[in-house]
């Protein structure tokens, strides 16, 4: 057994998985990590399963102290992560000693920064996932977000590797959506003018939804569908005319009409932007998407083929011009 | 019947625009071929359509269309029985911040609006939006409320609403669009339950009004697990 003490709980943080997608009829939205790439690297980078629980940090990290020797990693955005103080790196294994601290200075870069552990989390598994649903109060970390003096415990693993994986470059601002059939609802000239406006995300958005400020736009006459299912990425438009963009706990139906949904891959950009940041929608068809999407997980499965054999080494931690490195000296 | 891809992995399959019995059947039977044959990842049924994901590495979407598409549907015999799920509501102002909007919409007083709403059984269609939430059809047109322009970014537990043609409970503290007009102090999702909604598709539901004494005596039953709900099979 192995434990780790929350010592500040940062400001929203959840353990999170891929999430639910076999009890959608039940209500149950899918819920799982917002940045699906970083939760895949933040596990590579620990020899994890690429579906194991992480926790997911949001604008302000937690403070974590370990109680025993493990490895972690941190992907997605630039929290200003720190081990004991000394600035540490994202995208690389971190080995972690006993009574280490590990604790976020303040967000730079993105939005949630994605925490892995070598050793495995004891959490609630509920209806196929360990991700936290927050509205219904289940499921990862007592089906709440961390709190002060949380004990978090795990079941050891023997990992001793390094790695470092640079996550996929992309272009953070444009959002590539597929257009719904419900497209012919709204006018004409509403339509071209969204697809060629900058959306500044607002502070009203959450795991549920991203509410987007900007050109509203104009139906032709009612704003409301018979309800229907959606899935996360979907832009759902009220009649006042505010793009909502349903994310990993939004409801399972919604009943406004739909503009389109965004691909998935670039739900991990969205996942990433904080209230005020800007970004443009461009329209894609199937075929595009589809294609975008089989290289995305090409470039993935490459990125985490890592080769997990055990090695003769020993490590050491330096601090070179005051960040910590992980050195790793193998025998050969 | 319409076919429509989504996003890269999900489509929906889109039947009739309207909410009625003959294209819920339609939809069970859609819904139950894909959920015993296809094997795809996820499938999620609504009033009129059905959405579905699958994997982009081992299903083809056009192979998929096709074989939904070459099913050949027969409308089938009405069911008979009928299982009634009573649900107490009450309508006092003070948890029916949006009655007045609904009786000035329809021309008629509150009063009226609360007869037309309990008094018929609605049709489960299908539980979605939230754990356990259902969404009923059958109800009187009369009462018909557009959604709000601006959805409310919280609703509470147990409230009763009316969105456009449609009425339902909501079983969690969410944001949502509908008119609310009524509480319910009954328990319509439970996480430690194996089957976590009290409701499911096919049931049917009526509405009993009851006093703000009476809600508060059924909340204090509920939290201590004596409620029982009355169930009646037709």
């Amino acid at each position: 057994m192995s434990s780790v003490l929350v010592l500040e709980p940062g400001l929203l943080t959840t353990v999170q998985d891929l999430g639910r997608e076999s009890s959608q009829e039940f209500g149950i939205p899918v819920s799982g990590v917002m940045d699906l790439e970083s939760m895949y690297l933040a596990n590579a980078l620990v020899g994890k399963d690429l579906n194991s629980p992480v926790l997911e940090c949001t604008y302000l990290g937690p403070s974590l102290k370990f109680i025993n020797n493990m490895s972690i990693a941190i992907t997605g955005g630039d929290l200003s992560p720190c081990i004991n103080g000394i600035q540490v790196d994202n995208n690389q294994t971190i080995t972690i000693k006993a009574n280490d601290i590990l604790s976020f200075k303040g967000l730079k870069n993105g939005l949630r920064a994605y925490i892995s552990f070598s050793d495995d989390l004891v959490c609630d598994f509920i209806y196929d996932s360990s991700s936290t649903y927050l509205k219904a109060s289940f499921g990862g970390y007592k089906g709440r977000k961390l709190r002060k003096n949380d004990l978090l415990d795990f079941s050891e693993n023997n990992f001793n590797n390094s790695y470092c994986i640079s996550p996929i470059k992309k272009d953070n601002n444009i959002i590539r959506i597929m257009k719904s059939f419900e497209y012919e609802a709204f006018e004409k000239e509403s339509v071209d003018k969204f697809l060629n406006s900058k959306y500044k995300l607002s502070n009203d958005s959450d795991r549920m939804g991203m509410r987007f400020e900007g050109h509203q736009i104009k139906h032709i006459s009612s704003a409301d569908i018979i309800s229907s299912p959606i899935v996360p990425g979907t832009i759902q438009i009220p009649k006042s005319g505010q793009a909502i963009i349903m994310m990993k706990d939004a409801q399972t139906i919604g009943g406004y009409t739909r503009f389109g949904s965004v691909i998935t891959c670039d739900l991990d950009k969205l996942a990433q932007l904080k209230p005020g940041d800007e970004i443009e929608f461009s329209l894609i068809e199937l075929k595009e998407a589809q294609e975008i999407k089989k290289a995305w997980l090409k470039e993935i499965k490459e990125k985490t083929s890592l080769d997990y054999s055990k090695k003769n080494t020993r490590s050491f931690r330096a601090v070179i011009n005051s960040k910590y490195y992980d050195i790793k000296v193998e025998e050969i | 019947m319409d076919i429509i891809a989504i996003n890269d992995e999900s489509f929906l399959i889109q039947f009739k625009n309207e909410i009625s019995l003959d294209i819920h059947m339609k939809v069970k039977y859609y819904y139950s071929f894909i959920k015993e044959n296809l094997r795809l990842k996820s499938c999620v049924s609504g009033y009129n359509s059905i959405l579905v994901k699958y994997d982009i590495l081992n299903d083809s979407f056009v192979d998929i269309k096709n074989k939904i598409n070459s099913l050949d549907y027969k409308v089938k015999k009405k069911e008979t029985k009928r299982k009634i799920v009573y649900i107490p509501v009450c309508y006092d102002e003070e948890y029916a911040v949006d009655i007045n909007r609904v009786s000035k919409h329809n021309n008629l007083d509150i009063k009226e609006v609360i007869n037309k709403h309990t008094s018929k059984e609605y049709l489960v269609y299908m539980i979605g939006f939230t754990p356990g939430f259902p969404y009923l059809g059958g109800m009187d047109e009369s009462i018909s409320t557009p959604r709000l322009d601006v959805p409310r970014t919280k609703i509470s537990k147990g409230s009763v609403g009316i969105g456009g043609e449609q009425t339902g409970i909501y079983p969690l503290d969410t944001p949502g669009g509908w008119n609310i007009i009524g509480k319910t102090p009954v328990s319509l999702f439970d996480a430690k339950r194996e089957i976590p909604s009290l409701l499911e598709m096919g049931n049917y539901i009526k509405f009993e009004e009851i006093t703000k004494e009476e809600y508060i005596e059924i909340e204090k039953e509920v939290l201590n697990n004596t409620y029982q709900i009355r169930i009646e099979v037709k």
